[in-house]
């Protein structure tokens, strides 16, 4: 006796926030979902580095009876568009669509987010935005999107370092190109200006809070306690009155690497946070 | 502090951030972080934050330079300029 699921995993197809398609893979339970969880990626090359570790998430999350749907936004993936297509506004437009979706898919179930760095903001306005989100998870989560592009400027003065002995450009220099209209090629990935100035934008902590009835911050690395970036979400949480758990677990940051890496302790951390939110009922394993 | 203290220090950071799995001792301090101990673009990222984070200095733009970042030596001369009282 036990508790595992068979599942069938399958292509999605829907339509986008800009009217594009959207790819996904939708991993569908063989009897009544406990809910739907819908993974939202990050960007830029996090995201090829996170598609693996997504892929399993999905499969576990499948096991444990949920229903789920990972989405390539607008511009990325498998999904229709370029990156100039993308826009914080698109993304998030996207996720609705992917949550009426999921909604239907999940019968009466819980209907949870997902979110990885830049995917785990874009979950969070989604779930202000349109409501009706049970749970959000939220994986390393981008909280101030100035605070990210700075990072991810960083990133570049870094690869400089390793194949030219020192940062050719400053942050600087980056950030008057973009002010002045240009497009900052990152990673091979334009930063066009109408992303920039939207980035520019991104506070989650400025608006609303979503209105779920918990909330996961999982932070991913070799800190052993919580950021100030994850007591100031848990505190904004607190103010409304609403539950949110602080994890730290000690695993390389997947996002940022090429190979394989093992997040077992990442998924573990997940599922034990939505088993206590939503417990599963008693049934029978059949491997898949 | 002393030179051998602030190197040891550096030595744990460095293992622990990278999620290397070696006896921090064994590092030698005079050897390539990047050629004898694999370390990539992504966790130079890492060890900057690292220094700013754990050793309370604050890297600038214009000090991305391998040279900084070489050895261990050259990363405990760094963060030793950098909290010299100027």
């Amino acid at each position: 006796m036990g508790n595992a699921i068979t599942w069938t995993e399958s292509p999605a197809v829907l339509t986008g926030g800009r009217g594009y398609a959207l790819f996904g893979m939708e991993y569908s339970p063989h009897e009544t979902p406990r809910g739907g969880v819908i993974l939202c990626p990050p960007c830029f090359e996090e995201r090829k580095s996170s598609h693996r570790p997504f892929v399993e998430t999905a499969r576990a999350l499948a096991a444990g009876g949920w229903h789920v749907l990972r989405l390539d936004l607008t511009g990325c993936g498998e999904s229709d568009g370029t990156f100039r297509d993308g826009s914080i506004g698109v993304w998030v437009c996207d996720m609705e669509r992917a949550m009426a979706h999921s909604r239907k898919a999940a019968a009466e179930g819980p209907l949870v987010l997902l979110g990885l760095r830049l995917g785990a903001a874009i979950s969070w306005l989604a779930a202000c935005r349109s409501g009706g989100v049970d749970g959000l998870a939220l994986w390393e989560p981008v909280v101030n999107g100035r605070e990210y592009l700075e990072q991810e400027l960083r990133k570049k003065l870094a690869r400089d370092m390793m194949t030219t002995g020192r940062a050719r450009v400053s942050r600087r220099d980056l950030f008057d190109s973009l002010e002045r209209g240009e497009e900052v090629d990152f990673d091979g990935y334009p930063i066009v200006p109408s992303l920039y100035r939207e980035l520019l934008q991104t506070d989650i902590l400025s608006g609303p809070a979503p209105a779920t009835r918990s909330v996961l911050v999982l932070e991913i690395g070799a800190a052993s306690g919580p950021s100030q970036r994850a007591e100031a979400i848990q505190k904004r949480l607190a103010a409304e009155g609403r539950s949110c758990l602080l994890r730290n677990v000690y695993t390389q940051p997947f996002w940022n690497l090429v190979g394989l890496c093992d997040i077992g302790t990442v998924i573990t951390e997940t599922t034990s946070w939505l088993d206590r939110q939503w417990p599963q009922q008693p049934r029978d394993i059949v491997k898949h | 502090m002393t030179e051998e203290k602030l190197e040891s220090r550096l030595k744990k950071m460095v293992v622990r951030r990278l999620f290397m799995k070696i006896d921090p001792d064994s590092i030698d301090a005079g050897k390539s972080l990047v050629d004898d101990y694999g370390v990539d673009s992504v966790s130079l990222l890492e060890l900057v934050v690292g220094l700013e984070e754990e050793f309370g200095i604050k890297v600038e733009d214009q000090e991305f330079d391998v040279n900084n970042f070489r050895t261990i030596e050259a990363l405990a001369e760094f963060v030793r300029s950098k909290q010299q009282p100027s």
